[in-house]
């Protein structure tokens, strides 16, 4: 069966439900997501991120994250770019390609994506570059830092 | 207060610095308010990223400002102890009404904005200068009333308290045990002075008025300076669409509580006056455990006030500082169409902590639990990270309490 | 003979900015010639930054014009011309508007009594360098000027810690309270205070800092933005370019964009000439061409760029010894992760340290250090990017559990590191190398190599830290290689002060042996380097050298004391 593509606005909608999933993180910013479809459309990433939305729709709706798992990250093919995703996401980065193992090249989008970073709340700290707070709040423990999985 | 010019009592003097103690931690709320509605994340929209800088700049500076209020609060009742007095934690619930101290501007929860910043200028403005040609032309570039500019300073305030000290012979005035006064290494402000006598009085009165005010050569590394500059960086922050700050309520009310004065508004959405009324609860307990720590000779004490002081400045940064942003996220309810909700400090009839130690100890741990179970309950809501933060960090101090 | 200035300073980082500064508010005509630029505005610096990879030291001053023609280790990673047989030299700096103080942490600890008298205090045995000598000055006669230095930058410290460290008393408090330990520190502190090593007592103490504390200098406290360095996004950090705008303010001139080319001697061997060339876009208005004259000439253009100059003008030299005695301390990075959360890329990124290593007889055999806590976990191995890629990558883990995993990996992480003295060593210099830049001035060549002494106190360091590790609950930390290092970024000692004109540079006032009108600041006159970070040293040392030159040249003579 030859699927049809999807629209601009389905594709859109699909990367934001599995970004969700792949970051933990239920509120994701459209027009952040926009710019990170964007950016894997227009990176070697692009056919891959074609396969990684079109498996996870055919998952069905609100798949279980398991089967996401299962079924895409357990894919050797499509797991650096559902790695890319989730860089993206924690840190605006995508990883060079042409990285050597071991080690990691970053490359960056805009300002406005590198201070939208949510990986840092994660470990209870901020982008750095932007203040963290109030004179001294490095004293005691993070204000944001996260509480246990499944609270 | 005493409408004597000169203050010869101890009676006077203790009432003034019980009147210091409400003007410091009244102020101390109100930039705290303006400090949580300033926004943090791209994401809230009404910024671009060099705003947000500026953005957080404010924030952390009127943080700043706030914690030397704060600092102040405790030089008050180092006085105070000193002298023979309790540390005064009350205050009148916002909005304060504008003539109740020498200061004839009004103390209210608001936020962020040209408003709030006029007011803030005019809390700490200088006591002996008369209002600059500059100042009033920044107000009228920032579309604020520049013509009816009336303040009586606090450090007209101060002025008196100092001239107590200053008058009533050191011996008969001292008669607080050394013990007593608080220092750094319990309440982590660096610049906490023990006071002991006349000397270390002034000296602290003049660490308060120094901050706030200046000096007459250098108005703008103080807090006056401060927010002038803040208010011109507004006025000149130029970008359509800029919109610093969350749209919180002025003046809220916590929802389940009624005692509060006339012009509060009680929050309507249920969950953020939940959210509300558990922020003004851990905030009591956190007065009633400082006051305490203040109050008490530490003399065979030590360990619980360590305890004391360490738990209820714990509970600023990570229980009070996101239950108090987050509340600025979630919405006031269908009566305040486009506004958020907000923290009102409400201070309500509470019951005061026993000078017993391990009874004021087991009442606070009891209470603490009893909160603790609230958040639990929250918890299961819809709710900003940050609220949600803060009631996790609020169950794990109370387990390890 | 009338002269264009009173006063040409060459370079405009901190030395040379607080000595205009100082001279101009006295109001000496002043002439500040500086080889780079400035940036427009911090925000843009701070854009920059953002979107750069790696986040290098340069990343916020990438300017094509200036790199171009003003070009520096930070900006061009050949610049240095290294001879045959050596590594790279390690340390970089700046050439522009404020200098490489733009990119510093901040740390200004002093120098203790002994450094200023290594030769009297631990010479004489069999292992001890033959370049160790002593200061002609002592800690106690640059005391007041260590506190003018504080004033001037606003440094924050802890009154009640720092007393009276090894024999090195504080006339003066601190302009500020400490900047306030981290989480992390405080928990160390717990660990480590009072347990012993190599007969020596771990004791953590805040570090002291030109960063606000308090509003201070019309600039703002530190709201932890934790990017110190390669640069403070609000100002709360000090930096060479509030000086330089204070020069400016009282009436100094600034040329930017000007590369000094050589000065020229008097038959008189007084030096009045300048020679410079300019490039690019500048507003010719009020500047003359080359060469431009003055009574009193300073260099102040770092340990680096200072002999260059001197070299190419074939002046200063009787003693031969220009450029030579170059040091940078040995820093190191040790990595590991404690038993504790302890919260990491939080607040500046090193608020404590330990002291206790940086004296003591042991110095007969083997180099101090300072040593310092950091609270940038592994950000520089690559945290939390690298554990992001494998945690997706390779642990296959998303969601949640991506969370869990990556905070329950993060916040234990702890880098430690130490910055080791360097012993003064004749073989270790700047010289000129027969490469030119792309305005066709000749290049530096370095040579360096870390002496026996120093690698020794590397080694004693690393068993510190290992040891430090162990208590704070890591039994593997990542040591690196052996006798590995870093660059500090102290780029000391190759034009050295001392009384003997055959043997040092400068005299004890800065003043070259060799020409009476001829001043060199900055970190080149250090005659040893002793372990702390050495710019409120040589900040002392230019208000000191300031003040001297003013009551030379008849200024008014009271010293400009901060109220």
């Amino acid at each position: 069966m030859v699927r049809r593509p999807l629209s601009q606005q389905e594709a859109l909608t699909t990367f934001l439900e599995l970004s969700r999933i792949l970051t933990g993180v239920d509120r994701l910013e459209a027009d952040l997501g926009r710019q990170y479809l964007d950016r894997l459309n227009n990176s070697t990433f692009a056919s891959s991120l074609q396969q990684v939305l079109e498996h996870f729709r055919s998952l069905g709706k609100r798949p279980d994250p398991d089967k996401v798992k299962q079924h895409i990250l357990g894919d050797d093919a499509l797991r650096p770019t559902i790695c890319q995703i989730i860089l993206l996401w924690y840190t605006s980065g995508m990883q060079d390609p042409s990285d050597p193992a071991g080690s990691v090249t970053i490359h960056y989008g805009t300002q406005e994506e590198y201070f939208s970073g949510l990986g840092w709340r994660l470990i209870g700290a901020h982008v750095p570059g932007l203040s963290g707070g109030y004179f001294g709040h490095w004293r005691y423990r993070p204000d944001n830092e996260p509480g246990e999985a499944g609270d | 207060m005493s409408d004597s010019k000169t203050i010869d009592t101890r009676s006077d003097l203790l009432k003034l610095l019980c009147e210091a103690a409400e003007l410091e931690h009244g102020i101390a709320c109100s930039y705290l308010y303006a400090g949580f509605s300033l926004k943090r994340d791209l994401a809230e929209g009404g910024m671009t990223w060099e705003q947000q800088q500026t953005v957080r700049r404010w924030a952390s500076q009127i943080y700043f400002i706030a914690s030397q209020e704060m600092l102040h609060l405790a030089l008050v009742w180092n006085m105070t102890t000193a002298i023979g007095g309790t540390p005064y934690y009350l205050r009148p619930n916002f909005p304060q009404p504008s003539r109740y101290y020498p200061l004839n501007v009004p103390i209210e929860l608001e936020p962020f904005g040209p408003k709030s910043l006029r007011r803030f200028i005019l809390y700490e403005h200088p006591e002996k200068v008369a209002p600059h040609r500059k100042l009033k032309s920044l107000f009228a570039l920032a579309g604020e009333d520049a013509e009816k500019i009336e303040f009586g300073s606090v450090g007209e305030l101060y002025g008196l308290i100092r001239s107590g000290f200053s008058n009533i012979p050191e011996k008969d005035l001292f008669i607080g045990s050394r013990t007593q006064q608080m220092t750094s290494e319990l309440v982590h402000f660096p610049d906490l002075v023990k006071v002991i006598d006349r000397a270390s009085a002034i000296a602290a009165i003049d660490e308060i008025t120094h901050q706030g005010e200046g000096i007459a050569h250098d108005r703008d590394n103080s807090h006056f300076g401060a927010f002038v500059a803040m208010l011109k960086d507004l006025v000149h922050t130029k970008g359509h669409g800029f919109s610093p700050a969350r749209p919180a309520m002025r003046n809220p009310a916590a929802r389940v509580d009624t005692s509060y004065g006339g012009k509060a508004k009680a929050i309507e959405n249920p969950i953020a006056g939940e959210i509300a009324g558990l922020f003004d609860s851990v905030y009591s307990l956190m007065l009633r455990m400082l006051a305490w720590s203040f109050e008490f000779d530490s003399a065979g004490v030590e360990d619980q006030l360590q305890r004391f002081c360490a738990v209820a400045i714990d509970l600023m940064p990570r229980v009070l500082l996101p239950l108090g942003e987050g509340l600025m996220l979630m919405p006031a309810g269908p009566k305040y169409p486009g506004k958020t909700a907000g923290p009102g400090f409400g201070l309500t009839r509470h019951v005061m902590l026993p000078p017993d130690a391990k009874n004021a100890r087991t009442l606070c741990h009891e209470r603490l639990q009893e909160l603790a179970s609230l958040a639990a309950i929250l918890l299961k809501e819809q709710l900003p990270d940050s609220v949600r933060n803060g009631c996790r960090h609020l169950q794990v101090i109370a387990n390890t309490f | 003979m009338k002269r264009d200035f009173d006063v040409i300073v060459i370079g405009s980082g901190v030395a040379g900015a607080m000595a205009a500064y100082r001279l101009a508010k006295l109001k000496a005509h002043v002439l500040i010639l500086e080889a780079g630029n400035h940036n427009p505005s911090r925000a843009e610096m701070v854009g920059a930054y953002a979107t750069a990879f790696p986040k290098s030291l340069h990343t916020p001053y990438v300017q094509i014009e200036s790199d171009t023609n003003a070009p520096s280790p930070d900006s061009s990673p050949n610049y240095y011309d290294t001879p045959e047989g050596f590594v790279k030299f390690r340390s970089t700096y700046e050439r522009r508007t404020g200098g490489a103080t733009w990119h510093w942490l901040g740390h200004t600890p002093r120098m203790l009594h002994s450094d200023f008298k290594m030769k009297s205090a631990y010479g004489g045995g069999p292992n001890f360098p033959d370049g160790f000598v002593d200061w002609p000055i002592s800690y106690d006669d640059l005391e007041p000027w260590y506190c003018e230095a504080e004033a001037e930058m606003g440094v924050a410290g802890s009154d009640a810690e720092w007393q009276n460290l090894f024999n090195s008393p504080r006339s003066k408090p601190f302009p500020m309270s400490m900047i306030w330990p981290s989480y992390s520190d405080r928990w160390i502190a717990e660990q480590l205070d009072g347990k012993e090593f190599e007969g020596l007592t771990y004791r953590v103490h805040s570090t002291p800092s030109a960063r606000n504390s308090s509003l201070y200098d019309n600039r703002p406290p530190c709201a932890g933005n934790s990017i110190c360095v390669p640069l403070c996004p609000i100002g709360a950090k000090y930096d060479g370019a509030v000086h330089v705008a204070k020069a400016v303010e009282n009436g100094a001139v600034l040329w930017e964009q000007a590369v000094v080319t050589r000065l020229e001697k008097d038959k008189d061997a007084s030096v009045h000439r300048v020679e410079f060339v300019t490039y690019g876009d500048i507003n010719r208005k009020n500047r003359t061409a080359s060469p431009v004259t003055a009574e009193v000439v300073i260099i102040a253009a770092n340990a680096i760029e200072t002999p260059k100059l001197l070299l190419i003008s074939e002046l200063a030299d009787k003693s031969g010894k220009v450029g030579f005695y170059l040091m940078d301390h040995l820093s190191k990075s040790t990595f590991g992760k404690a038993s504790e959360p302890l919260f990491p890329f939080r607040g500046p990124p090193s608020t404590s340290g330990i002291e206790s290593f940086r004296d003591g007889e042991f110095r007969r055999e083997y180099a101090g250090f300072r040593l310092s806590l950091n609270n940038d976990g592994w950000g520089r191995k690559g945290s939390p990017y690298a554990d992001i890629v494998d945690l997706v990558t390779n642990e296959r883990r998303i969601g949640t559990d991506l969370q869990q995993a990556l905070f329950d990996r993060v916040v234990r992480q702890l880098r430690l590191s130490c910055s080791v003295e360097v012993a003064p060593d004749s073989a270790n210099r700047v010289e000129l190398s027969s490469m030119k830049d792309a305005l066709g001035i000749l290049r530096p060549k370095v040579t360096f190599a870390a002496p026996q002494y120093s690698l020794k106190g590397l080694a004693h360091a690393t068993s510190t830290m290992k040891n430090m590790f162990e208590i704070l609950g890591e039994k593997n930390p990542d040591l690196g290689q052996e006798g590995a290092f870093d660059g500090a970024g102290h780029i000391m000692g190759t034009c050295r002060m001392g009384d003997d004109a055959t043997t040092s540079v400068v005299d004890a006032d800065c003043c070259s042996h060799d020409h009476h009108n001829l001043f060199i600041l900055g970190s080149a006159v250090f005659p040893t380097c002793g372990s702390p970070n050495p710019t409120l040293t040589l900040a002392a040392l230019a208000l000191r050298g300031a003040d001297h030159i003013a009551r030379r040249m008849g200024l008014k003579t009271a010293q400009v004391v901060q109220e």
